[in-house]
């Protein structure tokens, strides 16, 4: 396989809450490698989104306190400038936000709106920037690109708005996307143009996308590998087909069994996904409570990262008792 | 858009009427008899009385009086001042200069002021700077402008002996040097409250959704601030300052009294306590007719801003 874009490890995120300083993600470890797409899956709450906009340090950084690193090829994300960090962002790494509908200025156009993204990046004059944002609507299937980058955000659909929104975050060919639940406000035929999509942006362009969302099916449909989050924790990380088949991680194995049940009967009450409490603290494993398998020493220690194959691993104690 | 201007400028005249029959039925109510009451009383023979009575159209019925007066307002007569045996217009052409630079004047001051320390607060919300932006306009707004008014007199003239509160307003150097310290008194006035909703307005704006999806695109803070946010935040900010700027046209009066300008507020207060009625009528109205296109501003500027309020407006059309 190719080389790693991104790397991130043992990042920590603390942000300052009402209730004092919080501890969202604990010691993540994340590798995305070139052209891949990469799935983060967990309930809300769990992170994903936290880890997400910490690789563009998006977070209120009064607020925030990093540790750990993410590595972007030579840069380590975290400990550079904000002027440096400005610069990265929309142009080496582009994010596609969950709501589109609220995720874009509503007193501008469309056409406007991605031109700006692209002159922020270059000394393109804004007529010619303008040019670039009507042809990049036309490639994502937002037709007739000249009408509608003259539109406002109102005037779009659900569906449109966020293919406007992918238009725009490759617009400056960014090397890495981060999809952050980008069809999970969308119907279910808007949810698989836009998955082709971003496939197709992969395909064609080598971009590499890390696509967080809570549903496993869309993990089946377009990642390569996938990272399972619980309570801020990595709870599992491996290729898609090793994690469906063989989860190693008690969670994992929960998740996958609720699609499966869901597909089968549509009864969603059936088994409520368990809520991790962000930031309380754990003798043990973070899963302990909720886990069936759990032993006296789940809740004393901390479970061990333990290697599967190479680049399938799970925090748990006992990953060798389960799976195959 | 000039379909939506036009429809407000056309919504305007049932209210600008509404306007006229509520000013005149005040002044009727009052029962003033402007003829005696300006007159050195029953000194008059009954004649001249009863010819003074025609000439105001006073000897008919009050609705015939009111669709007289209408009629001659409509054609810009707003009567003749028995006081000052003068048209009203004139006289109002005489005053207003004062009272409109006044008004003008201390908006251009008070309000991009405003603006600027609604958005730097919100920015910084939480922080000292925050509290003191918020702590010094509320002192402002807190004291009375007529004691702010003698304040500034008196430490103006303790330290500036030679600043000269006189002048022509022929001289547009002594009509601004004239109008400086009551439009800085009435300016510091105004800050608060546009401060406090611009930083409420702010504050709500930059914790959008949009915003986080501007910094991701690599756009700087300012673009996101003044480009983004502060357009976003401004339309409550207009409607108040809108509203603003047509009381400050009534709200000079203490003003222009304390420091002894001839404005329109002087005109109809003098105009009320010597039963001048056509100049009560007269003040009122244009006072009214400013609120008016002081609000038909605002929702121009609205239209402009947000494409989405022509919309909505033709959709009940």
């Amino acid at each position: 396989m190719s080389d790693e874009i991104l790397k991130i490890r043992g990042l920590n995120v603390e942000m300052l809450t009402e209730n004092g300083m919080v501890q969202l993600v604990r010691g993540v470890r994340i590798d995305l490698k070139e052209g891949e797409i990469h799935g983060i899956v967990g309930e809300s709450g769990c992170g994903k989104t936290v880890t997400a906009k910490s690789v563009m340090r998006l977070h209120d950084e009064r607020y925030t306190r990093y540790s750990g690193s993410i590595r972007f090829g030579d840069t380590d994300i975290l400990t550079i400038k904000e002027g440096d960090m400005r610069k990265l962002r929309g142009s080496q790494i582009a994010y596609v936000f969950q709501n589109p509908m609220t995720s874009f200025d509503s007193l501008f156009t469309i056409g406007e709106q991605i031109a700006e993204g692209i002159r922020a990046h270059s000394k393109l004059p804004k007529k010619e920037a303008y040019a670039k944002a009507v042809e990049l609507l036309e490639s994502v299937g937002v037709t007739p690109g000249e009408k509608r980058a003259a539109q406002y955000p109102h005037e779009f659909s659900g569906g449109m708005l966020q293919r406007a929104m992918i238009a725009m975050s490759v617009s400056c060919d960014p090397k890495v996307l981060i999809a952050d639940e980008a069809t999970t406000a969308l119907d279910v035929t808007m949810q698989a143009r836009v998955l082709e999509l971003l496939k197709k942006l992969r395909d064609e362009k080598g971009l590499s996308i890390l696509c967080i969302t809570h549903n496993f099916g869309v993990v089946a449909e377009i990642c390569d590998t996938v990272t399972v989050m619980y309570a801020g924790h990595v709870a599992e990380s491996g290729t898609v087909s090793e994690i469906f088949h063989s989860p190693r991680h008690p969670y994992t194995e929960e998740l996958i069994k609720n699609i499966k049940y869901e597909l089968n009967s549509g009864d969603e009450d059936a088994d409520p996904a368990p809520q991790p409490k962000s930031g309380e603290k754990h003798g043990g494993c973070a899963y302990a409570y909720k886990c069936k398998y759990a032993q006296d020493i789940c809740f004393r220690e901390k479970p061990p990262l333990r290697y599967v194959s190479d680049d399938h691993f799970a925090e748990c104690h006992f990953t060798e008792r389960r799976g195959a | 858009m000039s379909r939506y201007i036009l429809k407000k400028v056309l919504g305007l005249i049932p209210v600008m009427l509404a306007a006229t029959v509520f000013i005149f039925l005040m002044v009727k109510a009052s029962g003033i008899n402007p003829v005696l009451a300006t007159q050195s009383g029953g000194r008059m023979s009954e004649e001249a009385y009863q010819s003074r009575l025609e000439k105001y159209d006073l000897d008919k019925s009050v609705p015939m009086q009111y669709v007289f007066w209408l009629k001659n307002i409509s054609a810009g007569d707003f009567g003749e001042s028995v006081k000052y045996k003068t048209t009203v217009s004139s006289l109002i052409l005489k005053y207003a200069p004062v009272t409109v630079g006044l008004a003008v004047l201390s908006f251009l001051i008070s309000q991009p002021l405003a603006i600027l320390l609604g958005v730097w607060s919100a920015v910084k919300r939480g922080t000292l700077i925050d509290k003191l932006i918020l702590t010094v306009t509320l002192l402002m707004f807190a004291v009375p402008v007529f004691l702010m008014s003698i304040l500034v007199i008196l430490v103006v003239s303790k330290n500036f002996p030679g600043y000269s509160y006189t002048g022509s307003y022929a001289n547009f150097g002594e009509y601004l040097q004239r109008l400086a310290l009551p439009a800085a008194v009435m300016a510091a006035h105004q800050v608060a409250l546009i401060t406090k909703i611009t930083r409420s307005s702010m504050i709500e704006q930059l914790s959008s959704d949009y915003v986080p999806a501007l910094r991701a695109k690599g756009l700087g803070e300012g673009t996101i601030i003044f480009r983004h946010a502060l357009k976003n935040a401004i339309i409550p900010v207009i409607t108040v300052s809108g509203i603003q700027f047509g009381a400050m046209i009534v709200g000079c009066v203490l003003v222009e009294n304390i420091f002894s300008f001839p404005g329109l507020g002087k005109l109809i207060v003098q105009g009320v306590t010597v039963g001048d009625i056509s100049v009560v009528q007269g003040v009122s109205l244009i006072v009214i007719a400013v609120f008016l296109a002081a609000d038909l501003i605002t929702n121009i500027l609205y239209a402009v801003i947000d494409p989405r309020i022509k919309e909505q407006e033709g959709a009940y059309a």
